[in-house]
């Protein structure tokens, strides 16, 4: 466990650094091929060479400069990166933490006992949840809410927010949009492992020594599979960090997520000026780099924890030749 | 999503389900094949054009015109509403499915193809293949796909267009495949037979290739279902945040320019609807919808695949009758068992990567056959099989010649000097030899390799580009509409001279027969071979930009705007349309057209003219409603060209396919009033010269090359010299190039 431990941390810098570069000069690259084929944007190509860019920006980070945002206000790129990172990350943990314990309680409900099988209503729910997008839950909440609005009349206030940021009722529409589909995805692998487990003999026995049902799921069943439901846990965290690149653009939340869409998508119009970086954030090479960087950190926290945290459930995972790195 | 399509296979799970009916089978096939089926024929259910705008529709419900955008169910004819544009959303959706399907089953079966690869082999190989290849897994494994598909998208698509995404859905969506044939194969490789057949001393690649493959096959047409589900989830995403198939840029001004679409794509719809998410949420709910459906019947399919394979390995009869048909089966498997093993163990392999390579390669093929240009055989000939009989290659000034010219760099083959200007472009005979006239009087025949062949000093003075006529004489017209005939040999046969002397208007035109026509600034004429006017009419309108006389594929009427004139006495027959914009024209297809600001329609001559509107793009959309089509020409294939330039902007050329879309807007840098566009060859190459301004010390002549229907550059060629270019030709391999300077230029392949 220390040894794999001291591995994964050794290694972290360093795949943070080739994470930052690599972004870096992805984002020269793809801005050089999209002057080059732009005719609005074509005055704008540098030659400069990628490698040199990238040592002076290196050399600045070390100073702790991030760069600064091309705006009248010079806005510090670490600390707006910083800032959407905190703002996504809430977001994420509380739609994480609800959509486990969602997925949780109905996976672990929708296997019945006698005989050990799936519930009849989880397999549809479960297919119906994981296909669900999410920008699509989304459209439906504001359809509702366009349509309550319009019967109201014109001095109604919508009940919820739907734009904006805020640890309060802004929340609710973003974290119900984007924990359906984790909670569905959990919900049907808990449900799985939950049936094959109830057949086994120990389940057999708790029961004939008079244990409750309840008792015998939540404590002894579950704890006998924790450690594949850790790494689907952190398979669903990777899946949410995907779609908060969708939900933050719907809902206006400015957070990671939709400053990695307003960084990697054009904005729908153009202009000489937007495409030589005037206004423009798409490809901006030291947000790109700082938001990217941000991502990889998060992604290899969640990937180390989930993995010590599966390790500590299931020491056979660490002695095991196949899935070690998987989650 | 594939995990979850299979993470319970070792669970147990299976054995109490195998009682229950595979429902998710049945409701995931049935919907899986309705959306297939919409694929194959939904464009041919749609009630409306897709791309045909309505800014203004009449509700006979409440008896009013109502204005886009329409909410679904509130107008007839329109089901499932409008867009801002007055676009049904039904008819966008019908033609929507194909090209996102075909995208998605390529991108799932060439993820699963690498997956089967890599996973195989990680699986079967440990030590250091093994690991290198579990390292990668695990690599791609953890960044979200969306966001690889995000970057390579954005990276890429400028130039690749659909590659990049096929790339973007690809280049890490293949790890989740490959992770779970890992395990499989890792399975397998610990059954005692592998254990049995190595002892018997097949080496690894057989073991993998004959034992341990088709054990992992069964586990393939589960897996593929379930990655079109989740690639669709991606592309769906991908569009929702912007980024769709066939995207263009569609300038707006000078120096802005709007991101639209090209074709209907569910991905685009989602783009649309997203934009718009707060005003109309109905129409990111109906490509929303779309998309829901798509992917919950092929998890349910996957679903119920996996249960059915599942159940197959672990099926024990429990009634009589199921005992029975069990024995009848076993006993009639058995008869085939020793055949079925050998074919198995053979060829199931091969026949099952086989269906999945067809699938991809099917796929790439739809894709890569949508984008490139596929020009037809059917073409009108030029009478003497000149290579380049006029200005615009021929009497009907398509532009478009069969032959190829220089398809990859070209360098300067030869170049001449002439003693004066060029009064026009060069013609090219079929035997090869160049014709040109400069403005000092002289017409000069070159032969291909670039020497002189002869010159004449003629007592006109040139006007435009002479033409050849059927026999190889040159016909060539002066200032004052007085013309010049002279034979391939270089002797003048005829100076035609009128009454008139009127401003020459038009470059000559010749039809088989040898008649020459031309128009001045009062007359239309017709001069026979032999130098004699055959007759006189007056100029048929005095409302034109820039004259072209075309003759019909026919030979039997002459187009000068929108008048159609006999050519046996030139009387006009029919005046079109009161738009005096509109042009006819004729396609190389030999098609006659009417090309107007925002539409092409085809034309049927009889009593009256029949006008058909045939394809109608959006001039607002496209930017051009304030500027005038200089020429248009349609390609064999029905692909339509607009050439806008003038004295006063900067020269566009604007591709529009058969269904009104705009395939690809090209924009053209050069110094305003020089972009000559020469023509376009059998290649579908685009020719196109001008001269570049930087300052007033540096202005140089710039040829390009582009592919039709798109707006990468082939290649371009900055020429050591400047110059003004005053026309072209195109000849095999060659493109020759005239300037005002008295310079003539050939470029051709090394």
């Amino acid at each position: 466990m220390l040894r794999y431990l001291s591995w994964r941390l050794a290694a972290s810098p360093l795949i943070v650094l080739a994470v930052n570069a690599l972004a870096f000069l992805y984002a020269h690259i793809a801005l050089r091929v999209q002057l080059a084929n732009n005719p609005y944007g074509a005055a704008g190509a540098d030659e400069v060479s990628l490698w040199g860019l990238y040592g002076g920006y290196l050399a600045r980070l070390v100073q702790g400069d991030w760069g600064v945002m091309p705006t009248v206000a010079q806005e510090p790129i670490g600390q707006l990166v910083l800032q959407s990172g905190l703002r996504s990350l809430g977001l994420l943990l509380i739609a994480f933490l609800l959509s486990m314990i969602l997925g949780l309680s109905i996976g672990v409900y929708g296997a019945r006992y006698l005989p050990p099988r799936l519930a009849p209503w989880l397999p549809p729910l479960a297919a119906v949840g994981q296909a669900l997008p999410s920008y699509y839950i989304g459209a439906l909440a504001l359809a509702l809410l366009l349509r309550y609005l319009t019967q109201a009349g014109p001095e109604s206030t919508a009940p919820l927010p739907v734009q904006g940021f805020g640890w309060d009722r802004h929340l609710i529409l973003p974290v119900a949009v984007l924990l359906v589909r984790p909670a569905a995805q959990l919900a049907h692998f808990t449900a799985g492992l939950t049936v094959s487990e109830l057949e086994r003999l120990y389940v057999t026995a708790a029961r004939s020594r008079g244990l409750p049902v309840h008792l015998i799921r939540w404590k002894h069943v579950l704890g006998n599979v924790w450690a594949p439901l850790l790494l689907t846990m952190a398979a669903s965290l990777r899946l949410l960090i995907g779609e908060l690149i969708l939900v933050e653009k719907l809902f206006g939340w400015p957070g990671l997520g939709s400053l990695l869409a307003t960084t990697l998508v054009p904005p729908q119009t153009a202009s000489l000026g937007s495409l030589q970086g005037a206004v423009s954030y798409f490809l901006l090479p030291e947000l790109l780099a700082a938001a990217l960087t941000l991502v990889a950190v998060a992604l290899l926290a969640l990937d180390t924890a989930a993995a010590l945290l599966a390790r500590l459930a299931d020491p056979r995972l660490g002695r095991a030749t196949t899935g070690a790195t998987y989650g | 999503m594939v995990e979850s399509a299979l993470s319970d296979t070792n669970t147990g799970l299976d054995a109490t389900r195998s009682r229950a009916r595979n429902w998710p089978l049945w409701i995931g096939a049935t919907l899986a094949a309705f959306i297939l089926l919409l694929a194959a024929v939904g464009p041919w259910l749609a009630p409306l054009s897709p791309t045909t705008p309505h800014y203004i529709i009449y509700n006979s419900v409440t008896k009013a015109f109502v204005k886009p955008p329409l909410p679904p169910f509130t107008v007839p004819g329109f089901p499932l509403g409008a867009d801002g544009m007055g676009r049904d959303l039904l008819s966008q959706l019908l033609w929507a499915v194909r090209p996102t399907m075909i995208l998605v089953l390529l991108v799932a079966a060439i993820r699963l193809l690498v997956g089967l690869t890599i996973g195989a082999l990680a699986g079967w190989w440990p030590g250091r293949i093994g690991t290198a290849l579990d390292l990668l897994i695990a690599l791609a494994l953890t960044p979200p796909v969306l966001l690889v598909a995000l970057c390579v998208v954005a990276a890429l698509s400028i130039t690749w267009g659909m590659g990049a995404f096929v790339l973007g859905l690809t280049i890490t969506g293949w790890a989740e495949a490959a992770s779970l044939l890992r395990t499989q194969m890792r399975l397998v490789k610990g059954e005692p037979y592998i254990e049995a057949v190595r002892a018997l001393g097949a080496n690894e690649g057989q073991l993998l290739l004959r034992h341990g493959l088709p054990q992992a096959l069964g586990l393939i047409w589960i897996l593929l279902v379930s990655e079109v589900s989740s690639t669709l989830m991606v592309t769906a995403g991908l569009g929702f945040l912007g980024y769709y198939m066939h995207v263009i840029w569609v300038p707006l001004e000078d120096w802005s320019a709007l991101r639209s679409s090209g074709r209907p794509e569910l991905a685009q719809l989602l783009a649309t609807g997203a934009g718009q998410a707060y005003q109309q949420p109905w129409q990111l709910l109906v490509a929303g919808s779309c998309i829901f459906l798509i992917v919950l019947g092929f998890n349910l399919l996957g679903e119920g695949l996996r249960r059915r394979h599942t159940r197959q390995q672990s099926r024990q009869p429990r009634t009589r009758l199921g005992k029975a048909v069990a024995a009848t089966r076993l006993a009639v498997t058995e008869r085939a068992q020793s055949q079925a093993v050998t074919w198995q163990r053979n060829w199931s392999t091969s026949a099952t990567l086989g269906a999945l390579m067809a699938l991809a390669l099917a796929g790439g093929a739809i894709l890569w056959q949508s984008q490139r240009t596929t020009l037809t055989t059917g073409f009108i000939a030029v009478p003497g099989d000149h290579l380049w009989a006029t200005a615009r290659h021929d009497a009907q000034a398509t532009r478009w010649t069969p032959t190829v010219g220089p398809a990859q760099e070209p360098t300067i083959a030869w170049q001449w000097q002439a003693d004066a200007d060029f009064s026009g472009g060069p013609v090219v005979a079929a035997d090869g030899t160049v014709y040109l006239a400069d403005r000092g009087g002289t017409l000069t025949a070159l032969l291909p390799t670039g020497a002189m062949r002869w010159q004449i000093a003629l007592a006109v003075q040139p006007v435009g580009t002479p033409t050849l006529l059927p026999d190889g004489t040159i016909a060539l017209l002066g200032s004052q509409g007085e013309m010049a005939l002279v034979t391939p040999t270089g002797q003048l046969r005829h100076l035609v001279t009128t009454a008139s002397t009127a401003k020459t208007l038009t470059n000559p035109v010749a039809d088989a027969n040898g008649t020459i026509y031309y128009v001045t600034e009062e007359h239309l004429a017709a001069v026979s071979s032999g130098g004699a006017v055959i007759w006189q009419q007056r100029i048929p309108t005095y409302s034109y930009i820039d004259p072209v006389l075309r003759l019909s594929e026919d030979g039997q009427r002459l187009y000068f705007e929108d008048i159609a004139s006999s050519t046996s006495a030139g009387k006009a027959i029919y005046a079109a349309t009161k738009e005096p914009i509109d042009k006819f024209i004729v396609g190389a297809n030999g098609q006659s057209y009417l090309a107007g600001q925002a539409a092409l329609a085809t034309l049927a001559f009889g009593e009256q003219l029949l006008v058909t509107p045939l394809i109608q793009w959006d001039p607002i959309l496209l930017g051009t409603s304030v500027r005038l089509p200089q020429d248009a020409g349609v390609l064999p294939d029905g692909r339509l060209w607009i050439f806008y330039a003038g004295g006063f902007e900067y020269a566009k050329l604007i591709w529009v396919n058969t269904s009104g879309q705009p395939e690809a807007i090209v924009d053209y840098t050069w110094e305003v009033d020089s972009t000559q566009l020469i023509g376009v060859d059998g290649q579908g190459l685009l020719y196109t010269c001008g001269r570049q301004y930087t300052n007033r010390r540096e202005q140089r002549l710039e040829c390009m090359a582009h592919a039709a229907g798109a707006r990468t550059v082939r290649w371009k060629f900055i020429f050591p010299e400047n110059g003004f270019p005053v026309g072209g030709a195109l000849a095999p391999g060659r493109l020759y190039v005239a300037t005002a300077e008295g310079r003539l230029y050939t470029l051709a392949t090394p």
